[in-house]
């Protein structure tokens, strides 16, 4: 038990941190609807802030904590609550996009200005508090597990008694209600989102001495959040931060037992993910009890002209078919531009007639990638070559299967917290091993024979990309897709019309991860060798972001964002590609604020401040008129 | 005094309500009627700030409050209970109703609610959206007893209740107007909306009909104007 | 007898028992009407019926078929159909798409294939479907409006149109005519009584417009506190002094439609 205590102590306030973090977390959730992934992106700035006021400007700690979590806490809500305030009550989706774009924008922007290396820093409380068992108890532990015992109480306590605590429940349930009951929902939200933050900035500054300061790794903990809120049920204060607490401590048992075994070296790390993924299967939240508002982004694609659209084609398949000729050299990043076309075909097939999220499919990418090598390969099986990269994708959908059902069942957030969990899984445990990348990290994938050209392996991996646009185009537009669309706004009356719920969501799921599969596969052919650092969990969300920011037609978003994210680097200095994040993250950011602002002006005679939902108001509006 | 004065307003291109005029006088109490569709709902939600008219003007008790928000217009005395279930449905009963009062009058408005339906006095702990239809919207109705408003818009609060507690509400509606509360009751129960109006509104495809006294109007013009030929034939 | 049968149906919540041990019976071609006060529990009835709440006791009976253990999908594969009291529609989706939803939904059911393959009679059968129910139900002027833009009354009547034209044999209508106005409703009364006397569909309405339900019914079941309180012909029910004590109050019937 002894040769414990220090590792509990470790780990009770490393815990006590992710429960602080979760606490926050679960707050703005429950009072807004929107599920904040940029939490931990807010720490992190919030610990930078600290330390530069701290060490660098030589500010006395209690000030510097008090300037970084103010500062951080207002501003970060005010600009969290103006950026999600037309999406808090639509749709879960929207709100990831948006979200995961302004986490990638303010990670990115702590990155440009204090760089990728990772600081160390000293603890700003010096000394210890005590012993404890003849464990020495550090003083920054001891204000950490105080500190976060406290805030929760007292919010808790808040969230109970108050009248704006009360108020805080009531605007996500019926903002306009709200209203007219005599107080600004606006008021009220910005009030929760600039607790929140708070809540987020004195987690960044107080786990920072534990970490280190890097923006990344920072950013990260809010995932440890999510186990914690998984295991509140995404409402419950008190629960939230005893699954922080458990989640800190079964972390550092685990690092003292998996200890030399370096298989499971992983495992601790994984830890807040097995656990946020066992806790949506095992214990579901229960729905919340206000309506599902419907999928907005589903409806609003731009419904082009026959002959537009006809012409639009015909120039794409000119051009396509004379880049080998334009390009000259820079043939093969084309090629792997087209592999990535079905990446994002597959995701927005998923993301806009389904409304489902996906953060993982980056890590089907690298499934699809490794099996194809597998199977392709001289050194495996050596399968045909067009057998092969059929089979790689059909070895992404058990996977994507085992992600999908449990969460499936519950919401569009759930799944995307589900897949994300995921990734990182995959990043740290799976990737490194043999199965995947190995230890060498890299897999080599062979081309056709019929086309080892670079030419003629770009016209076949074009037409592979165009097989697979039309199949998508197909589907949304046959019952799948009416169903889908029907889903993402009334389960329950599909449900009692006889349709089985879940299996519409798998089907397209399991069609997405295959064809997100294939696309992996190509671009590994492209390349000819591929290692995981491409398939990185943060590229999923990068995906997500670029194929948001890239408009809103099906295929053309996906050719765009296809684009933006494999060739344009190839032209642009290489800032572009370090700076990926933080460009599309703002532009995301920019360009909500920008539509809601344009919505305004185009409708200056009605500002309709309607019904339970402005962002349904408005589009039925624009739906009616054309 | 509520005064909507000359109110054009709609949704994105489409115009619903054209050159309305109406006014509650103090202490009065207003049957609004028409026809599905007519606009009576989009005319309350003018009134109540939750949509700005595109022409005309919003007045309360001589100050201009056109354009003004929902809780500017609450702070004036003004309150709308919305058609539909207008509550909190993952509050409980005790919560919901706390909000419809203002800060630091909730035991009393608590106190009224429970007074006006014992049904929710029995309730307080229970989360408001797993209450019954009905249950629902006397939770909902009861802001208009637990507030302190001036001017109660009331948007078909009748909508699904027991014919019972219907006959209750009406006796309600008339206490509060008894206690000098002015009301704008839009209402698919018709002659007991015209039992208690002081005045009567015919609102049809978005233009005021008829405006005056219950006694003007006789059954069959109600029947004509509210119901439509087509109705009077069927 | 052919159709619903529920015996000894009982639902708690927590403490709560919102149905007591509730025996019913709505067969084919007859109009059964469910009446009671708030709160008496005749939602949650509709919700047990079709297979939304798991009922602590009793046995739900469908077409002579023993349905208490299955999910709400097989439940309307079998051919129970329901709208709700808060109509259940995709507001972003026409009018036209809503009621055909309705079909696809069935059709597809459980079937992965069916999702992505629909058969090759499918597009036939639902246009008809979806132009007969919408003609039948009125609607067709507004076919290819956004049902988001419409007024409650309007949307109640798409709702009527999905159960329509998904073929049901047995309807559950919940409140389907509170918005309507007094012509519209009697219009709506019209449309279900020839969908039980012309196509012989069974429906279980529960409604609180006494006109209309005294007006259109066979029979009516009447609960209180989740309890059966009287059951009989609609001139027996409005006869009946517990019904009158518990529901209708004293003044009801001269002016229930105003
Ligand atoms: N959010 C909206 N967007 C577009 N059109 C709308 C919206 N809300 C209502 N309408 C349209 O405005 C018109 C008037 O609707 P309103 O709800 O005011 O009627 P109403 O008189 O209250 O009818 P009901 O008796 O059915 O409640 C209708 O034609 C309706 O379709
Ligand atoms: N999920 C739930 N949890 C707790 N109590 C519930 C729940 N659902 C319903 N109840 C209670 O059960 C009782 C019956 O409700 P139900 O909705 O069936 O009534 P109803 O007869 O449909 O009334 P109405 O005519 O007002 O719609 C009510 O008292 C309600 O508060
Ligand atoms: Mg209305
Ligand atoms: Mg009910």
């Amino acid at each position: 038990m002894t040769d414990l205590l220090p590792f509990i102590v470790v780990g009770l306030a490393a815990g006590s941190l992710y429960g602080l973090a979760g606490v926050g977390l679960t707050l703005t959730y429950t009072t807004t609807g929107v599920f904040n992934f940029a939490h931990g992106a807010l720490a992190a700035a919030a610990a930078f802030v600290f330390f530069t006021l701290h060490v660098d400007w030589g500010w006395p700690w209690p000030l510097a904590v008090a300037t970084a979590v103010v500062v951080v806490g207002a501003l970060g809500g005010l600009v969290v609550e103006r950026v999600t305030r037309n999406v808090s009550e639509a749709d879960s989706a929207a709100g990831v996009v948006v979200t995961v774009g302004l986490m990638l924008a303010v990670q990115g922007l702590v990155q440009w200005h204090y760089g990728v290396t990772t600081r160390q820093v000293a603890p700003f409380l010096a000394g210890t508090t005590g012993h404890i068992g003849g464990v020495a108890v550090t003083a920054q532990q001891t204000a950490a597990i105080v500190i976060a015992a406290a805030a929760t109480v007292g919010l808790f306590v808040f969230l109970r008694t108050s009248r704006l605590g009360t108020e805080m429940r009531a605007v996500v349930d019926n903002s306009s209600l709200l209203d007219l009951n005599g107080s600004n929902p606006n008021r009220v939200r910005t009030a929760a989102w600039m607790i929140g933050s708070s809540f987020a900035a004195l987690t960044g500054v107080l786990i920072a001495p534990f970490l280190g300061l890097d923006a990344s790794l920072l950013t990260l903990l809010v995932v440890q959040a999510f186990g914690a809120v998984a295991v509140g049920r995404f409402r419950s204060l008190p629960l939230t931060y005893a699954g922080g607490i458990a989640i800190g401590v079964g972390a550092a048992l685990l690092t003292k037992w998996v200890g030399g075994h370096t298989v499971l070296a992983g495992l601790p790390a994984a830890l807040p993910f097995l656990v946020l993924f066992l806790a949506l299967v095992i214990w579901p939240p229960p729905a919340l009890a206000r309506q599902a508002a419907g999928g907005v982004s589903t409806r609003r694609t731009i419904a082009m002209p026959l002959k537009a659209k006809a012409g639009a084609g015909i120039v794409t398949a000119a051009l396509v078919i004379a880049v080998p000729r334009l390009v000259g050299a820079k043939l093969p990043t084309f090629t792997s531009g087209a592999g990535f076309v079905i990446v994002f075909v597959s995701l927005a097939l998923l993301v806009r007639t389904s409304g489902q999220i996906s953060l993982c499919h980056a890590s089907f990418g690298a499934v699809g990638a490794t099996s194809f090598a597998y199977f392709a390969s001289s050194s495996g099986l050596h399968l045909p070559w067009f057998l092969a990269l059929v089979l790689a994708g059909l070895a992404v959908v058990p996977l994507g299967a085992v992600v999908a059902i449990p969460a499936i069942r519950l919401s569009g957030l759930h799944l995307a917290l589900a897949t994300f969990g995921f990734a990182i899984l995959m990043e740290r445990v799976a990737y490194p091993s043999a199965l995947m990348f190995g230890a060498l990290g890299l897999r080599r994938a062979p081309r056709p024979s019929f086309a080892t050209g670079d030419t003629q392996l770009f016209y076949v991996t074009v037409a592979v990309a165009a097989a697979v646009c039309g199949l998508v185009v197909v589907i949304t537009r046959t019952r799948l897709g009416r169903l889908l669309r029907g889903l993402a706004e009334s389960p329950l009356a599909l449900n009692t019309n006889g349709l089985n719920v879940s299996v519409a969501r798998i089907v397209v799921f399991a069609i997405s991860a295959f064809l997100a599969g294939i696309g992996g596969a190509l671009f590994a052919a492209a390349t000819g060798s591929v290692n995981g650092h491409s398939f990185g969990s943060f590229n999923s969300l990068l995906y997500l972001v670029i194929l948001a920011v890239a408009g809103r037609a099906l295929i053309p978003s996906a050719i765009v964002a296809a684009v933006a994210l494999a060739v344009a680097p190839a032209y642009l200095p290489n800032a572009f590609v370090e700076y990926q994040g933080l460009i599309f993250g703002f532009t995301t950011v920019v360009l909500v604020l920008a539509t809601t602002v344009r919505v305004n002006a185009r409708s200056t005679r009605v500002v309709a401040r309607l019904g339970a939902n402005p962002v349904r108001a408005r589009l039925v509006e624009s739906g009616a008129s054309t | 005094m509520l005064r909507i004065d000359a109110v054009t307003a709609g949704y994105g291109h489409t115009t619903v309500l054209h050159d309305v005029t109406v006014v509650v006088p103090d202490g009065s109490v207003v049957a609004m009627l028409g026809p599905n569709g007519a606009g009576k709902t989009t005319l309350l939600r003018v009134a109540s700030g939750l949509l700005v008219p595109w022409s005309g003007r919003l007045i309360v008790d001589g100050t201009d409050a056109t354009g003004a928000s929902p809780h500017r217009l609450r702070s004036l005395g003004v309150c709308l209970v919305p058609e539909g279930r207008g509550i909190f449905p993952s509050l409980t009963v005790r919560e919901n109703l706390r909000l419809c009062c203002r800060a630091g009058q909730e035991t009393s408005g608590l106190e009224r609610a429970r007074e006006s339906f014992p049904v929710l006095g029995k309730r307080l702990e229970q989360i408001a959206g797993t209450m019954s239809g009905g249950e629902q919207q006397m939770l909902a109705l009861a802001r208009a007893y637990a507030g302190d408003a001036r001017v109660v818009l009331l948007d078909e609060v009748s909508m699904g209740l027991a014919p019972k507690v219907v006959d209750e509400i009406f006796a309600f509606l008339a206490r509060l107007a008894a206690e000098g509360i002015s009301l704008l009751l839009v209402e698919q129960y018709v002659s007991k909306a015209m039992a208690i109006a002081d005045y009567v509104c015919l609102l049809d495809r978005g233009a005021l009909s008829f405006v005056g006294e219950p006694a003007e109007l006789s059954e069959s013009t109600i029947l004509a104007n509210y119901l439509g030929a087509e109705a009077v034939g069927a | 007898m052919s159709g619903l049968e529920v015996s000894g149906l009982t639902v708690r919540f927590g403490g709560n028992v919102a149905v007591n041990n509730l025996s019913l019976e709505a067969p084919l071609g007859r109009l059964t009407g469910l009446i009671g006060p708030n709160g008496a529990g005749k939602t949650t009835t509709f919700a047990a019926i079709s297979g939304l709440v798991r009922p602590d006791e009793g046995i739900i009976r469908l077409f002579d078929r023993d349905v208490s253990g299955l999910a709400a999908p097989p439940r309307a594969q079998l051919g129970l159909g329901r709208t709700f009291q808060r109509p259940e529609l995709c507001s972003s989706l026409s009018v036209a798409e809503n009621v055909a939803l309705g079909w696809e939904a069935r059709a597809a059911g459980g079937n992965p294939w069916r999702h992505l393959v629909p058969r090759r009679t499918d597009g036939r059968a639902l246009r008809e479907a979806v132009a007969t129910a919408v003609e039948l139900c009125g609607i067709g002027d507004i076919r290819e409006r956004k049902v988001g833009s419409l007024s409650v009354g309007r949307r109640r009547l798409v709702e009527l149109a999905r159960v329509r034209a998904g073929g049901y044999r047995l309807l559950l209508l919940d409140e389907p005519s509170s918005g309507l106005e007094t012509a519209e409703t009697t219009r709506f009364g019209a449309v279900i009584r020839r969908m039980v006397d012309e196509d012989g569909v069974g429906i279980l309405l529960v409604e609180h417009d006494m006109a209309l339900v005294m007006e259109v019914c066979d029979y009516l079941f009447t609960l209180d506190f989740g309890e059966r309180i009287f059951a009989g012909t609609p001139a027996a029910t409005r006869a009946s002094g517990v019904v009158r004590a518990a529901y209708l109050g004293d003044a009801v019937l001269q002016d229930a439609a105003g």
